[in-house]
């Protein structure tokens, strides 16, 4: 199977997404096909064997729109053709709003006052076939601008596949045509047919509709900012070495092994390795660290971060779509592409919403011809009322905008859930189980304390820091740092001996060093009594407590353990606070488990388990009902990950982890798991406000558009105000999903 | 194909259709907009036919079968007043009904037992023509806008100053009210008229289409059915 991805054009409310489903769905070779309203694109899950990409393509062309595998080169122009749309749609809208507006005002100012402004030509009960001319030809250039909807309603509706464009299309025609018809009755003589002209009806709707197409547009391009963001921060061109010499060069030029050359103040053009200079890199773009990151040679730099204090060279390794930054923008758009199960109810409901309204509108309009004793022209209001007012788009952005705007979100923040469904799961997570090392832990030893004994703490480190620079150990080199980091003086080692499984001897600055554990010590005959009780202290905490014996004397207890990350404390009492519970799992034993749980503020500890047991360990959660998110960094939570309802890969996580997960946190924080669950859940709370509204909306406006109210005594709508209600509905959905982007965290 | 030969192409569409509809419009009308104005002469000439007008040296005569009120029009009422066409009323139902001719407004005139309401139509001091209907038509084309249809009782009608008009029925096989007299009865009632006392006249509201809606209001009416038979 083949998972393809195609740009959707001419696609304008819920009912066109369903239609192009149920067509691809027909197909013979296809498994799934996704169409999302919000993003306008189709994804496709096919089998090439059995059906070509072109006979998908033809499929959905057939029935009246575009569809294009999309070129990632080509957002730019994209970009740029989305906002012409956009600028067309308001010229467009302005156009009608000038024709619109006067004829709004002929067509009402004698039903409100006498007293107002009123040229005397066109006065209606005098004039009436002036008045009748006039109107038309005010409505005729608003016809034109919005004949889109009578091209696309048109043609749906032959298709036996009405969409929004249909109800609009219909119910203007029957006011334009109606209207046309007393036109020719006035023109005959009937003056009272005067009474009976719905132009205006047909021009404001038509107005009213593009206002909110356009007022749509803008809203819709804002709930992808963030990708839009994202996409900006690729710098345009590069500076490399070329035969020795600095050439710029536009950035698709850069090929993987050329030397790049970065300013400082510049933006790091494609992903690679340091070869030369020293800077700190801002990485907040990609990964939300707000403080710049250390780069010397060796280390990996990305695309789009940017290069703040010195001179950086380094060597091209990933290039164009290759580097992490066209990935994150290319996993956040699948995500923003794909659907919530929550989209399913509206799916369903759009799918037969536009060929139930129009037979309610036919039902409607007849029943209140015969009711009112064969009153055509109030028939007709209601049939266009009822028609105008039940569009679906409201219906079918409600979770894709929504979903838009809350994986753009995440990704500001540097968490990148992969789809729509990890979006929506999410929000339902009870239990979070933590992998220690690397996730609750900074997954590298450092030194926790020094107990020194008959020499000073510094002078002990710096001993046995020296000893230790010739060891591969991590806890040695935990040493090393440590001392590096007080800017400690090393001696020169002349003689070492590494003890498997012990420690090390070694010779500096003319004394003998045993550096290890207890039975390297025993085996030495050096005497521990002094420190023994610290030692089992230490252990205790879940620290590795390495004994220094200096010429045969026990000198001190360097302690080395992998320490929690200053936030992950902060993280389970947030998971807390949300009403999630927090479970540490590792292979380590209980003992020092136990202890660094406690530290975490972790209450329930999953204990030695092996590193292949470690998803046997999530089923038995998700077996006691618990909906479960697996919280890794390593190869082995892959399996774990994929076990879990939601696997959320921390951070500098190894690319198995990320390719298991659902939420890939770009930062090494587990402070950005709760922000995630707490993310999803705000998003899916807009959602069901989404929805509410849509289905309300339709619920209460559809009778009221019928005349219900009216048979009662009330008020009834004019085809006008149902129009202005039906654009409002979508703008209004759009409005609640923007409102996410106020999510702080 | 480039988008402004697109968009001149969509111009020139939507000109040709506007065109094509206000053409066979007013290929129906003959080219005539104001059709009002058409139709309500010809009814005023089948009104003729029934009931014919005089000419007069103060203009084309129409009226009524009772005598008491005129309808007089084409030429200027005199040389100081510019007036064209006006009703003349016999004015003793209202003297009778207590009418106090001083307390009226200036505008309405009084010789001897007769009250003169009219309107300058035309701005010329003759707009005779060689018939009533033709004079009627010339008068209308020069003041339009003091024709109108009212839409409740189908008929045509004058404004001739003050709510006073003189109206006449659009189809008058179909209406009962071939020829309706109208005066406005606050004046009147001002200057002391009984209205239920009017002999002759009918005080009564009638439904006029006012602000997109239809009010009543109170009026002197003299109606006469020209039907044989009725």
């Amino acid at each position: 199977m083949t998972t393809q991805t195609l740009d959707i054009t001419g696609m304008t409310c819920a009912a066109c997404s369903g239609r192009i489903e149920r067509v691809l769905g027909r197909m013979d070779g296809i498994e799934r096909a996704a169409v999302n309203l919000a993003t306008e694109k189709a994804t496709i899950v096919y089998d090439p064997a059995t059906v070509r990409l072109s006979q998908i393509r033809a499929a959905i062309e057939k029935i009246g729109y575009g569809a294009a595998v999309p070129e990632p080169k080509r957002a730019d122009e994209n970009r740029v053709r989305r906002q012409r749309e956009i600028r067309t749609l308001w010229t467009k809208c302005i156009v009608a709003a000038v024709f619109s507006v006067p004829l709004l005002y002929i067509a009402m100012a004698p039903m409100i006052s006498a007293r107002l402004p009123f040229p005397a030509f066109l006065a209606p009960m005098r004039y009436p076939l002036a008045y009748a001319l006039v109107e038309l030809l005010l409505t005729i250039p608003v016809i034109a601008v919005g004949y889109k909807f009578y091209a696309v309603g048109f043609r749906a509706l032959l298709q036996r596949s009405p969409n929004m464009d249909s109800l609009i299309a219909v119910g203007t025609t029957a006011a334009f045509g109606y209207s046309l018809y007393n036109l020719y009755r006035i023109a005959l003589g009937d003056f009272m047919a005067v009474d009976a002209l719905y132009f205006e009806s047909a021009g404001v709707i038509i107005t009213l509709i593009l206002l909110g197409k356009s007022l749509e547009a803008v809203s819709k391009g804002r709930t992808g900012e963030a990708i839009k963001k994202l996409m900006g921060l690729a710098p345009k061109s590069a500076t490399v070495l070329r035969d020795g010499a600095q050439v710029d060069v536009p950035i698709a030029e850069v090929e993987p092994g050329d030397t790049v050359l970065v300013r400082p103040g510049a933006s790091i053009p494609v992903d690679g390795t340091v070869t030369g200079g020293h800077s700190a890199v801002d990485e907040s773009m990609l990964t939300g660290e707000s403080l710049p990151v250390d780069k010397d040679v060796g280390e990996s730099v990305f695309a789009a971060t940017i290069n703040t204090t010195g001179a950086l060279e380094f060597r091209a390794e990933k290039v164009g779509d290759d580097t992490a930054l066209a990935q994150i923008i290319r996993l956040v758009e699948d995500a923003q592409g794909s659907k919530a199960p929550i989209a399913a109810l509206a799916d369903k409901v759009s799918g037969v919403f536009v060929p139930v309204v129009i037979l309610l509108a036919l039902v409607a309009g007849v029943a209140w011809y015969f009711g009112t004793g064969g009153d055509a022209p109030f028939a007709l209001t209601i049939f266009i009322s009822v028609l105008v007012i039940a569009c679906p788009c409201a219906l079918g952005l409600a979770t894709p905008t929504a979903i838009m705007v809350g994986t753009g979100k995440g990704a500001e923040h540097g968490i990148l859930i992969k789809s729509g469904e990890a979006l929506e799961t999410a929000h339902k997570i009870d239990v979070v189980v933590l992998d220690k090392t690397g996730t609750i832990t900074e997954g590298r030893p450092a030194v926790t304390e020094i107990i020194a004994q008959g020499i000073d703490e510094n002078a002990l480190l710096a001993l046995t820091a020296s000893a230790e620079q010739s060891s591969e150990h991590p806890l040695g080199q935990a040493i090393v740092r440590e001392a590096q980091a007080r800017s400690l003086v090393l001696h020169d080692v002349p003689a070492f001996d590494s003890r498997t499984g012990r420690g090390i001897a070694a010779t500096v600055d003319a004394r003998a060093l045993l550096i290890g554990n207890v039975q390297l010590m025993h085996e030495n005959a050096v005497d521990l009594t002094t420190l023994l009780r610290d030692a089992d202290r230490l252990a205790s905490e879940g620290k590795t407590p390495m004994f220094v014996a200096i010429d045969g004397v026990a000198a001190g207890i360097v302690a080395v353990a992998d320490v929690i990350k200053p936030s992950s404390r902060g993280a389970i009492e947030k998971l807390a606070a949300l009403g999630i519970e927090s479970v540490m799992i590792t292979g380590d034993n209980a003992k020092t488990a136990a202890a660094i749980a406690a530290q975490a503020g972790v209450k329930r500890v999953l204990a030695d388990v092996l590193p292949q047991d470690k998803a046997a360990e999530v089923k038995k959660l998700q077996a006691a009902g618990k909906v479960v998110a697996m919280v890794g960094d390593g190869i082995n939570d892959a399996p774990a990950l994929a076990q879990a309802d939601i696997g959320i890969a921390i951070g500098s996580g190894t690319d198995v982890a990320m390719e298991s997960a659902d939420i890939v946190l770009m930062r090494s924080d587990l402070g950005d798991v709760p922000t995630a669950i707490n993310l999803s859940r705000k998003t899916i709370r807009n959602i069901r406000q989404n929805l509410f509204w849509a289905f309300g909306y339709n619920t209460v406006g559809i009778p009221v558009a019928a005349g219900l109210l009216y048979l009662f005594g009330g008020p009834l709508l004019s085809p006008m105000l149902a129009a202005a209600a039906m654009s409002l509905s979508s703008v209004s959905v759009l409005t609640n999903a923007l409102r996410l982007k106020r999510f702080k965290g | 194909m480039k988008t402004s030969t697109k968009t001149i192409l969509a111009v020139a569409v939507v000109v040709a259709l506007a065109a094509g509809i206000v053409g066979s419009v007013l290929g129906l009308t003959h080219g005539r907009v104001d059709i009002i104005a058409a139709q309500a002469v010809t009814a005023f000439d089948e009104l003729i036919a029934k009931l014919p007008a005089n000419e007069a040296a103060d203009g084309w005569i129409l009226a009524a079968p009772d005598g008491t009120v005129r309808f007089v029009f084409g030429e200027d009422t005199l040389p100081t007043d510019p007036r064209d066409a006006y009703l003349k009323i016999y004015l003793a139902p209202f003297t009778n009904a207590g009418l106090d001719v001083s307390r009226l407004p200036a505008d309405y005139t009084v010789i001897e037992d007769t009250l003169i309401l009219g309107a300058d139509l035309s701005p010329t001091n003759a707009a005779r023509a060689r018939t009533a209907t033709a004079t009627l038509s010339m008068l209308i084309d020069a003041s339009p806008n003091a024709l109108g249809y009212h839409s409740a009782m189908a008929h045509f009608g004058i404004m001739l100053g003050d709510w006073a008009m003189v109206e006449w029925a659009a189809n008058l096989d179909e209406n009962d009210k071939d020829l309706v007299f109208a005066l406005a009865p606050d004046p009147l009632i001002a200057a002391g008229v009984e209205p239920d006392s009017v002999a002759g006249w009918v005080y009564a509201q009638v439904p006029v289409h006012m602000d997109g809606k239809s009010v009543e209001v109170w009026k002197f009416l003299k109606p006469f059915d020209l039907s044989e038979g009725r």
